[in-house]
């Protein structure tokens, strides 16, 4: 295997769990919610997914499990700072480091143990392509379903009712209701999907990528995939371009390291920062509204 | 022929106020029903209640002759009746395709944007609008703004009555006269229309019916062909308004006028929010010590003119001069220090902090501070406070409630009585006695009065004709983009003036 294709692997697994949430909360931000609270939310995804996993051996269950541990988190977020009106930024760090006193609790069982079994699925004939066979098709069932995730996104945001309701939630929630729909519901719905993808996210980290679980393992995976969502311009067909390069970051700092190559792992780490603030520099002059005008208040 | 909708006996209230009284009201198919009166007629509280938005404390609906039991915005849509709003209801963010596709349940879960592109394109193409589908609406003007809401109304094929609430009010004058065409299109078709309107030349233009509300009540009915003019309908509309003769008058001698600050404007224009010339090419001079009344109906400048006489606005032509000194440019700071002070239409967003108490808003501005110890001692403010015979007058409430749990009316009271203890030269009060009880707007006028007599030129701003007549000097009247007089109390008639409040700008033949 050429060292091109390691790093594309590499970058390609580093950024699934990012694509989850990142998709999640971009949904979430387009009704009006920022979730940092996915960071949680994988956290329990990652730690729930990984005992349901090593307790039962099925992929399935455990990625239902983490579905439902990230949606818990996603429906607190919710409840706080739509039906309480909470601040949504402090809200979600609260819950950030809620999940993680649950979690190091709850796994404190699971510290050390290997899963043994791994979950890839090479898909027949495609995997076999050159470059692009390694690096796309010999992964697992869950970052192939993260490849259709985004477009699957941006389908129902643009050409769906339910779509363009809960956009239209994120910027005038008033003419929603205006129209007989409930703005609260739709944001309900939002945030707890944002909630339960970033678990699914999660259980990808734990049961897949690191196959173990440690503490606080999700290390702000969440927090930047929420951050990302600016990168994207809040189009959910940009999330390939923020969560691949986070990933390839993520790649090449683990490369960078084994060949010695005199870059610091941190000038690296920090790219994605840097397009971010980049992006916001530059959203803010723009003239045409991309950020969800509900938005614009809190932030 | 039966009518597509009829209303008996429609009543409304809020708590005490009757905003709507027993009105019968009816459309046919294939006629515009204009309905006039002043703002606070009860215009567009028996709209929304027809449209389902209000349920009336009393009184029938009836469709195609049926009594609706049941009646909400969300039947009257299914019975055929569509409204345009004041405020557009529209994301800006969304395509024109997007938000119609949002308005009209019966499109499905998906959007088929051929077909919906196409329906737009043809109603479009029909009634000559202007629209894009697949344009952002953040990026078009008011006017076309108002165009999507019509087609929203047009595209849904159970539409017969079409509810336009001042649809004029943000058009430019030339976007006017297609406008009423456009309405006469709709007729054409068969469409009932009713049209809230305060502009009698658009009436005239185009109303089948002229429906007439003076507070809450339906006071005359105009059916087109019956012998009446322009001044039947303005009389209809402002009624006789009452001159109060128990308030005296201070007379000339009385007054001094060696401090009072004497305020000139010299073809000033003021734009409005949406960058559109509200008020163009004002000329006015503002004698020191006089009351200048500021009519016409609300919207037409009001606002915008106070705001750039007080500084916080910028006049986009022109310039003004208090005193003899250009204030033009002059920051809000020096117009203070010259002695301007102003009481906003609405003190609760532009005159206090809520969270701060009465005495705390007061000591901001209006008493002198006190200090002791450097410390502020709030015990001789607040003495000083009491000292000031107006908080009684007034009937300020105590000193130590916060400003944020205050009624309107109360904050009202608190802002007009700390203008009034600020030593003012020249004081711009708007609508100062609005929501207020009667007792209240005495005390208010009694002490614009002493005001006056102490020296004050006082701009006052109201819609209430009985009150400029009281209490002005002159009167300068507001209407149609531009300002008219002043002219002097004693020469004029009401009707005269209540007509140029209701001339509209338009001049639609």
């Amino acid at each position: 295997m050429s060292e091109l294709t390691t790093i594309l692997i590499c970058m390609i697994s580093a950024g699934t769990p990012i694509i989850y949430a990142l998709t999640g909360d971009l949904i979430g931000q387009r009704a009006g919610i920022i979730s940092l609270s996915v960071e949680g939310s994988m956290l329990c995804g990652a730690c729930v997914g990984f005992m349901l996993a090593s307790s039962t051996g099925s992929l399935l269950l455990a990625v239902l499990g983490a579905a439902a541990a990230g949606g818990a988190i996603g429906s607190m977020q919710a409840f706080l700072s739509i039906s309480r009106k909470s601040n949504m930024m402090t809200t979600g760090f609260i819950l950030i480091f809620f999940a993680q006193g649950l979690t190091t609790f709850f796994g404190r069982g699971q510290l050390g143990t290997s899963l043994g079994k791994s979950f890839s699925l090479a898909i027949p004939g495609l995997s076999k392509l050159p470059i692009l066979g390694p690096v796309l098709f010999s992964q697992d069932i869950l970052t192939y379903f993260s490849y259709l995730l985004p477009v699957a996104a941006w389908w129902a945001l643009t050409r769906t009712r339910l779509g363009l309701l809960i956009c239209s939630v994120g910027e005038r929630p008033e003419v929603t209701e205006a129209y007989g729909y409930h703005p609260k519901r739709l944001q309900y719905g939002a945030v707890i999907l944002a909630g339960v993808l970033a678990g699914i996210g999660g259980a990808h980290m734990s049961v897949i990528y690191a196959m173990s679980w440690a503490n606080n393992m999700i290390n702000g995976r969440g927090i930047i995939a929420s951050s990302l969502v600016i990168l994207c311009s809040w189009k959910p067909q940009r999330a390939y371009m923020a969560a691949y390069l986070f990933g390839l970051a993520q790649a090449l700092q683990i490369f960078f390291q084994i060949h010695e190559v005199p870059v610091s792992m941190y000038v690296t780490l920090m790219m994605p920062y840097l397009f971010t603030l980049i992006a916001l520099a530059v959203i803010s002059t723009s003239k045409k509204p991309s950020m969800p005008e509900k938005l614009k208040i809190v932030t | 022929m039966e009518p597509i909708l009829r209303a008996q006996g429609l009543t409304k209230r809020f708590g005490t106020l009757w905003a709507n009284k027993e009105i019968d009201i009816e459309i046919f198919a294939g006629e515009i029903h204009a309905i006039a009166g002043e703002n606070g007629a009860g215009k567009s509280t028996l709209m929304k209640m027809l449209y389902g938005v209000y349920r009336p404390t009393s009184g029938t609906i009836m469709v195609d002759g049926t009594v609706m039991e049941r009646w909400d915005a969300a039947l009257a849509r299914e019975k055929g009746i569509g409204m345009v709003f004041q405020d557009l209801r529209l994301v800006p963010a969304f395509t024109v395709l997007e938000n119609v596709f949002l308005s009209l349940r019966q499109a499905g879960w998906k959007i088929d944007r051929q077909q919906l592109r196409q329906q737009i394109l043809k109603r479009a193409a029909e009634y000559r609008l202007s629209v894009d589908p697949d344009v952002e609406v953040w990026k078009l003007d008011l006017g076309q703004r108002q165009h999507v809401e019509i087609l929203k109304i047009l595209l849904d094929d159970q539409t017969r009555i079409m509810i336009f609430d001042e649809p004029t009010s943000v058009l430019a004058p030339h976007e006017i006269a297609s406008f009423l065409d456009m309405l006469s299109a709709f007729r054409q078709k068969g469409y009932g229309i009713f049209l809230i309107t305060h502009k009698i030349n658009e009436i005239l233009a185009v109303a089948d019916r002229i429906t007439v509300l003076r507070q809450g009540e339906k006071v005359r009915e105009f059916v087109k062909g019956e012998d009446f003019g322009e001044m039947d309908i303005v009389k209809a509309m402002i009624g006789e308004a009452e001159v109060r003769f128990d308030l005296e008058r201070p007379l000339p001698e009385a007054c001094s006028r060696s401090g009072a600050l004497g305020v000139e404007l010299r073809g000033v224009s003021v734009k409005d929010d949406h960058d559109r010339v509200i008020l163009r090419d004002v000329n006015v001079t503002i004698e020191p010590g006089e009351i200048l009344g500021i009519a016409g109906i609300s919207g037409n400048g009001q606002k915008e003119l106070a705001e750039v006489l007080y500084g916080a606005r910028r006049s986009c032509g022109g310039s003004l001069f208090a005193g003899g000194e250009d204030i033009t440019n002059a920051s809000i700071a020096r117009r203070i220090q010259l002695g301007m002070r102003v009481v906003t239409e609405d003190p609760v967003r532009d005159n206090v902090i809520p969270t701060f108490s009465i005495l705390e808003n007061m000591a901001l501005v209006g008493l002198e501070m006190q200090c002791r110890r450097g410390d502020v001692d709030w015990n001789a403010m607040e003495e000083q406070l009491a000292g000031h015979r107006e908080i009684e007058d007034l009937g300020v409430p105590a000193p130590e409630r916060i400003a944020g749990t205050l009624s309107g009316g109360n904050l009202q009271r608190m802002a007009f009585a700390r203008a009034v203890i600020s030593h003012p030269r020249f004081l711009i009060a708007s609508y100062p006695s609005r929501g207020l009880d009667v007792a209240t707007v005495n005390a208010v006028h009694q002490t614009l009065f002493r005001l006056k007599r102490m020296g004050v030129t006082i701009v006052l701003i109201s819609e209430d004709l009985s009150e400029l007549f009281s209490m002005a000097d002159r009167l300068l009247v507001l209407a149609g983009h531009t300002a008219s007089g002043p002219y002097p109390v004693e020469t004029c008639e009401q009707n005269e003036i209540g007509k140029i409040m209701l001339q509209g700008d338009t001049g639609y033949e």
